[in-house]
């Protein structure tokens, strides 16, 4: 028997040598890159009324050979069809695999699909012309009438696409949305096969910029229609127009594009031949693949995990911002006299340091009192640095802070803070945020005595249902700042897309940002008026900015050219070099 | 034996429409609207509104589960609220087969080495072998999971270079996953082998046999073996669906495009097709897997078989 015994385990012992002992795994990595792109940027400087963008990228171009496959972390999409798509992964994806009129690239816009674009006298109109050779991925040409039946799509009235209100200045376009007027209303016009015409209902300098960072692609109707709900959901269920074609996609898992030589600029830019993308979830895993060479991109790394990958890793600012919404109308009759008392809100955002409270909470994370996103770029330097408000210090002030909360008290009859009604302070169910919640909560009741803000933390699903009910006194949410400048503020305007950041205010900041796009775009008095109605915005005291985040990355040696993605796309990948 | 199967499948399908129905409300119950969950971000008050009624989650709750039992009728899942486009049957259809790979492939190591090392540890009670299986035993069953995972990447993938850290690419990629998900089942199985082997030992059958003079080995595999096993095939047929189901730990530190995850996921993001699909899919495998129970253990122990 026990020979038996023996022999069984011994024969289990070797099936498993067999199995593991396959020799010693290697990655797979591809062929050494011999040249590297010369990057021929042909950005484009602002257009101007009247002028001609035209494209120079062509013809010129210094040829790549065998690039390498390239390995990177990030988060795969969850559809690829650009109507429904809410993610920004979507995005990142369709950057690599469709052509777009004009393409957001490192903070510059080049062209691609339009190989040049007129803008009339007023304005208003804008005419691209299609570059000759736009091929579909299955040979076809991609034509102005492509452009503008996606464009038709965005803005229709069932539609929920997440780059809606970018396309809504369309002349037409917000009628047709809300149903009140016809899709034929809408100024976009095929002009001919390689001509698209569209016209604004009023001038928009940030249009150009706008349609970069939520392009629309091109889509061939007969075959979005008639995959219907199945449109964008495989790689053969999308026609590819951009530098790479999808020819793997496990959703949650991968993402694997193959270059598109059938690309118009094919041989001026986006030089690594394949890109896989791996969603990684697990930190641990993510950084043990990077280590092992399986990774050579880890595009967002837990901050537990720097010093392992030190050497590796850069960091960049993201263009999102955590704040704190404290809202007049509270939860109760009681609460909405104090949250509405401008004392009591100037006391709790006084007595925050911001910065210590941030740098305390997490390394990633930057304190702010600006409603601009820290890494907003002008023309010649970043917004916050240049436009200064005059608004309560990021370091906060204690004793400014104490005033206040007396000033609140006695003004509402109160003689003791705790007298004060019970308030919520609400966020989503983070643990980032659950520190940083009850790091704000104990410095308000260190501070300034006040205990009867309960900090509480929802699953998303409960707090965002909370968040459109109301039922919330403070609210704790992050909004992000990338094609313009006013991004963030316009969302407390009373004509902007959240009506629930709205207060008896709203309409003077709403008329400080309408006065500022009646300026030149990216102009100083443009920006100086966009800080007017920032500090207009913070002065009142319900919108408490508290961090900016910094995101960190990890690259492998001999990766050159990877563009932090900032305030756009992940994979700018247009100019990528791999060599190992 | 004709009745009992078809009162079986009857009650089979009662219980899945109880299931199905019970889930289906309470998954509406749950706070939350899942196209704003979905979004990750905050949507406007009009596309929220619009992308509720895309998805007919505007309809009155009766005439959504009716669309739904008239859909699932026909066996259509429906479409997923998270991955636009996708429907869940599809996603069952690519996911189940990496799931039910990995588990096969675990549930095949784990029930050998599980009931050897069991037999082992009970034949050399009190002696060192017994004392390291029963060591085994106790850390295989109380280190967590993503500990396991973690050490065995580390080990065989970061130093020796052995295997890949993660993915699912081929054979190679199953190695440390497999092992992950068996190591807790043969330590488990292990411990419960062990027990019943040697709560069979005082039994009069076995006093028998040793009475008659039967050999050590006759005695231990047919009657301590035998009877060692016939408690735990209920468990075992339990284990299979749950370990065929996949693992949202083991498939998220491996980046396994399994099932498993969606188990968790689909909740977190209030999918509720697809909360509602997996539902469906692991009660009829319960289901099915507990009939086909039934009638084994009844072919391999006469004493349960069904009167008439």
């Amino acid at each position: 028997m026990k020979k038996k015994i023996a022999v069984l385990f011994l024969t289990f012992i070797l099936a498993v040598s067999m199995l593991g002992g396959c020799g010693t795994y290697s990655t797979n990595s591809s062929n050494d890159s011999t040249n590297n792109t010369s990057a021929d940027d042909s950005q484009n400087s602002n257009t101007s009324s009247g002028d001609t963008q035209t494209d120079n990228s062509t013809g010129d171009a210094d040829t790549t050979s065998s690039m390498d496959t390239i390995n990177v972390s990030a988060g795969t999409a969850l559809t690829l069809n650009q109507f429904v798509s809410q993610a920004s992964n979507d995005y990142d994806a369709l950057y690599l695999l469709m052509s777009s009129l004009v393409r957001y690239y490192d903070g510059t816009i080049e062209n691609d699909a339009a190989k040049s674009y007129d803008i009339s006298e007023d304005g208003l109109t804008y005419t691209f012309h299609l570059q000759d050779n736009l091929l579909y991925s299955d040979g076809t040409s991609v034509t102005a009438e492509d452009f503008r039946y996606a464009i038709l799509k965005t803005i229709a009235p069932d539609s929920g696409a997440s780059s809606l209100s970018y396309y809504l200045g369309i002349k037409g376009a917000t009628a047709y949305n809300s149903a009140e007027g016809t899709k034929e209303e809408v100024a976009v016009t095929a002009v001919d096969e390689k001509t698209l015409e569209i016209t604004l209902e009023k001038e928009n300098k940030a249009f150009i910029k706008a349609i970069s960072i939520y392009p629309v692609f091109p889509v061939r109707e007969e075959f979005a229609e008639s995959l219907g709900e199945e449109y964008g959901t495989s790689p053969e269920t999308i026609l590819c127009s951009g530098p790479y074609t999808l020819t793997e996609w496990t959703i949650d898992t991968s993402m694997t594009f193959e270059k598109n030589d059938s690309w118009w600029n094919a041989a001026n830019e986006f030089p690594i031949k394949t890109v896989n993308i791996l969603d990684i979830d697990s930190a641990n895993t993510e950084v043990s693949m990077f280590e092992n060479g399986e990774l050579d991109i880890a595009a967002s790394v837990d901050t537990n995990y720097l010093a392992t990958l030190d050497g590796f890793i850069k960091s960049y600012e993201g263009s999102t911002e955590m704040f704190l919404w404290i809202k007049e109308t509270g939860t109760s009759d009681e609460a909405t006299a104090v949250l509405s008392n401008l004392n009591f809100r100037m006391a709790l955002t006084y007595a925050l340091d911001r910065s210590a409270i941030s740098g305390a909470v997490s390394k990633g994370f930057i304190g702010t009192n600006r409603a601009v996103s820290a890494n907003y770029p002008t023309a010649t330097g970043k917004y916050v640095e240049q436009y200064t408000v005059d608004t309560a210090p990021v370091s906060g002030n204690i004793e400014l802070a104490q005033q206040y909360l007396a000033a609140a008290l006695s003004e509402l009859g109160y003689s003791d803070v705790s007298e004060l009604p019970a308030m919520t302070y609400m966020s989503f169910e983070r643990d980032d945020m659950k520190l940083l919640g009850e790091t704000i909560t104990d410095i308000w009741k260190q501070s300034l005595g006040i205990t009867s803000i309960q900090f509480v933390q929802y699953p998303i699903g409960t707090a965002i249902q909370n968040f459109y009910t109301g039922n919330y006194d403070m609210f704790m949410i992050s909004l992000g700042c990338s094609v313009s400048a006013d991004d963030i503020i316009k969302s407390f305007t009373s004509t902007g897309d959240y009506s629930f950041f709205s207060a008896d205010w709203s309409t003077d900041i709403t008329d400080m940002i309408a006065d500022a796009n009646n300026e030149e775009y990216d102009s100083d008095v443009y920006y100086q008026k966009i800080a007017a109605a920032e500090e207009a915005l913070l002065n009142e005291y319900s919108f408490v900015p508290l961090y900016n985040q910094t995101f960190y990355y990890a690259i492998a040696e001999g990766v050159e050219g990877y563009v932090e993605p900032g305030a756009a796309f992940q994979f700018q990948f247009n100019h990528l070099t791999f060599t190992k | 034996m004709k009745k009992y199967i078809l009162r079986r499948v009857i009650i089979s399908i009662v219980t899945i429409w109880l299931i199905v129905t019970i889930s289906f409300f309470l998954v509406h119950v749950l706070p939350g609207n899942p196209i704003a969950v979905n979004s990750g971000k905050i949507l406007s008050t009009e596309t929220l509104d619009k992308l509720t009624e895309y998805y007919g989650l505007d309809r009155p709750l009766s005439e959504q589960y009716l669309i739904y039992m008239k859909n699932l009728l026909h066996g259509n899942l429906g479409y997923s609220y998270k991955y636009a486009g996708q429907t869940v049957n599809g996603i069952i259809a690519k996911t189940f087969p990496v799931s039910a790979q990995l588990g096969l492939q675990a549930y095949l190591i784990s029930i050998p080495l599980g009931f050897l090392f069991g037999i082992i540890a009970a034949k050399r009670r009190g002696k060192t072998v017994d004392y390291l299986l029963v060591g085994f035993s106790a850390l295989g069953v109380s280190v967590p999971v993503f500990i396991v995972a973690a050490l065995l990447q580390l080990i065989f993938a970061v130093e020796l270079k052995w295997f890949p850290v993660s993915l699912w690419k081929g054979f190679s990629y199953t190695i440390l996953p497999t092992l992950t998900l068996a190591l807790g089942s043969i330590a488990g199985r292990t411990r419960s082998m062990r027990t019943l082997m040697l709560e069979i030992v005082n039994e009069d059958y076995v006093k028998t046999a040793k009475a008659k003079g039967l050999s050590k080995a006759v005695i231990v595999w047919r009657h301590q073996i035998k009877n060692a096993v016939i408690p735990m095939i209920p468990m075992m047929g339990m284990e299979l669906v749950g370990i065929l189901m996949g693992s949202f730990v083991v498939e998220n530190i491996f980046a396994i495009p399994g099932i498993g995850s969606y188990f968790v996921t689909s909740v977190q993001a209030l999918d509720y097709t697809m909360i509602l699909g997996l539902t469906v899919f692991l009660g009829v495998f319960v289901v099915i897997a507990n009939f086909i129970v039934d009638i084994i253990y009844g072919v391999i122990d006469p004493r349960i078989r069904v009167t008439k």
